[in-house]
Order: structure tokens, then sequence, then C-alpha cells
């Protein structure tokens, strides 16, 4: 939805985000699917670096239950 | 100094001064193993869990940021949770920079829930202030509980006798509500349990 635009860019370069904190559950839920499934940085733009940065956040939140594995009840 | 985020979940079921001495016990333990210096160690918030988790659908999220001086019994420290059987699961992550500390009154959980509980009751009574707000709910309503929607008829019988503005609101209820179902009859039984139950829903989508 978010990621429709051809041109990409990486959303922390842009907005100037170097850290990514596994408790921001909204800024996360940005990358996932409504399945929970972590959006390929081929589709977000995100750069390489940050992208390594954004899974280790997700998957800290999965473990403490702030984010779902997997949703499969489409919501 | 080696800075420590430790968030661990404890059991939403438990009191205030249960849950108070559970966070003695923890920072206890940590100022005994690791010879830390504890810079925060508050209530994150109680929270629907995104899985359950042994049967629990929520939980009270508590977040403790120390410093520790010796890491190296923070083994030790892990099996202690895991001991612990209040506590539900907890996620222990190394720190770069000393965290800020947050000086900020804590909110109790017994706070939380008389907000939570003062809300839903003040949802129904004082509606007309944000327009948005109104307007959203009795959708919410009409989509989970299509039933339901006496309830929004009975809010435009109840409200608009005090103000003008809950005048305006119920209105657009009404317009949405009548092409659904027939509200006239059955309006006034089911609107002493509609108000109650919706507000409490409202939120625990809000924070998840």
């Amino acid at each position: 939805m978010a990621f429709d635009s051809k041109r990409k860019f990486c959303y922390f370069k842009e907005n100037g985000i170097t850290e990514i904190d596994y408790k921001d559950v909204k800024l996360l839920k940005r990358f996932t699917t409504e399945q929970g499934k972590i959006i390929p940085r081929r589709v977000t733009g995100t750069s390489a670096r940050m992208h390594r940065k954004l899974v280790r956040a997700i998957k800290r939140a999965r473990s403490i239950a702030l984010m779902p594995f997997t949703n499969e009840a489409s919501d | 100094m080696k800075y420590y985020e430790i968030l661990y979940i404890v059991n939403p079921n438990l009191e205030q001064p249960r849950l108070d001495e559970i966070k003695k016990e923890v920072a206890a333990e940590v100022a005994k193993l690791l010879s830390a210096e504890i810079i925060n160690h508050r209530i994150f918030g109680k929270k629907r869990l995104a899985y359950q988790i042994d049967k629990h659908k929520y939980g009270t999220y508590l977040l403790l940021h120390f410093d520790a001086q010796d890491n190296t019994r923070l083994i030790e420290l892990n099996t202690f949770f895991k001991l612990n059987k209040a506590i539900i699961r907890q996620l222990t992550v190394r720190l770069d920079q000393r965290p800020e500390e947050d000086l900020s009154p804590e909110i109790g959980v017994l706070n939380v829930d008389e907000r939570r509980h003062k809300e839903s009751v003040a949802v129904p009574a004082e509606e007309p202030s944000p327009e948005t707000k109104k307007v959203d709910i009795p959708m919410v309503e009409a989509e989970e509980v299509p039933d339901d929607d006496a309830p929004v008829v009975e809010v435009e019988a109840e409200e608009p006798s005090p103000e003008t503005e809950k005048v305006d609101i119920p209105v657009v209820e009404v317009e949405e509500a009548p092409v659904e179902e027939g509200p006239a009859v059955e309006a006034e039984e089911t609107t002493d349990v509609k108000p109650e139950v919706e507000p409490v829903e409202e939120k625990t989508e809000d924070k998840s």
C-alpha cells in the first residue's frame, strides 16, 4: 500500500533515523504485511543496513509478543 | 559500564501491591547478581499480547534499564526470570548508550484500569467533545456487532436533551443505522448493555 510508488527510497535515511527501537510497534508494522511477514526490501526500498536493523527489531518485538509471528485470521 | 534493557511481561491479573513486590524482587536480583545500578524500572503498559502465551491474552509490560558493573552472571538472571511464575516472558537487550532517565510520574496498573473505566463511562456521557470520534464509534459497533444497531438509536434518544452538539451527532448515526435495521422498537432494551461494552473494545484496538 504505502510502497506502491515506483521510485524507491529508504524510509529511514529519508527521515534521518539511525536506530530502530523494537518497542516502536507502530513504525515496525509499516514494514510487515497483514499476516505479519516482513516485507522484502526490494519492495520497501529500505537500505541494506537499515533493513538488517529493522529485521532485528521486528524479531525482537515478536519474541516479546508486541508483534505477531503470524496472523492467519486477516483483520 | 554496560547498559541493559529488560522488557518483561507480568501476569496481567496481578494487583498493584503484588506487582510492586515483583518489582522489588527483580530489582534486588539484578542488584545482587550484576551489582547493577538501576536507571529505570517502570510499567510500560498493559497490552494485548500479539499471540497467546500460556493462555494469557493480555500482559503487563515492565521496562527495566540498568547499568551493570559485572555482566558475567547475566545467565543466572535469565534463569531467575524463567523460574518466577508471575513473569510470563522477558527480553534482555544490550544498549549502546546510557538510557535516559524517565522522570515522568509512573502510572500504576490500577490507575491504568481506572482510566479505562473512566473513559468507558465517559464516552457515552461526554460524547459531544470530538465529532470525529463520535462518528467512528457508531461505525465500529455496526461492523462488529450487526445486531446492535439499536444502541445507536438509544444514544439519540438520550443525548438530544442536554446539548445542541449532541443532537447533530445522533443525526449522522441515524442515517447509517436505519438502513440496516429497524431501530425503533428494540432501542430501549439494548441501551443499557451496549454502551459499556463498546468503549472497552475501542480502547484495546487503539493500544494494539
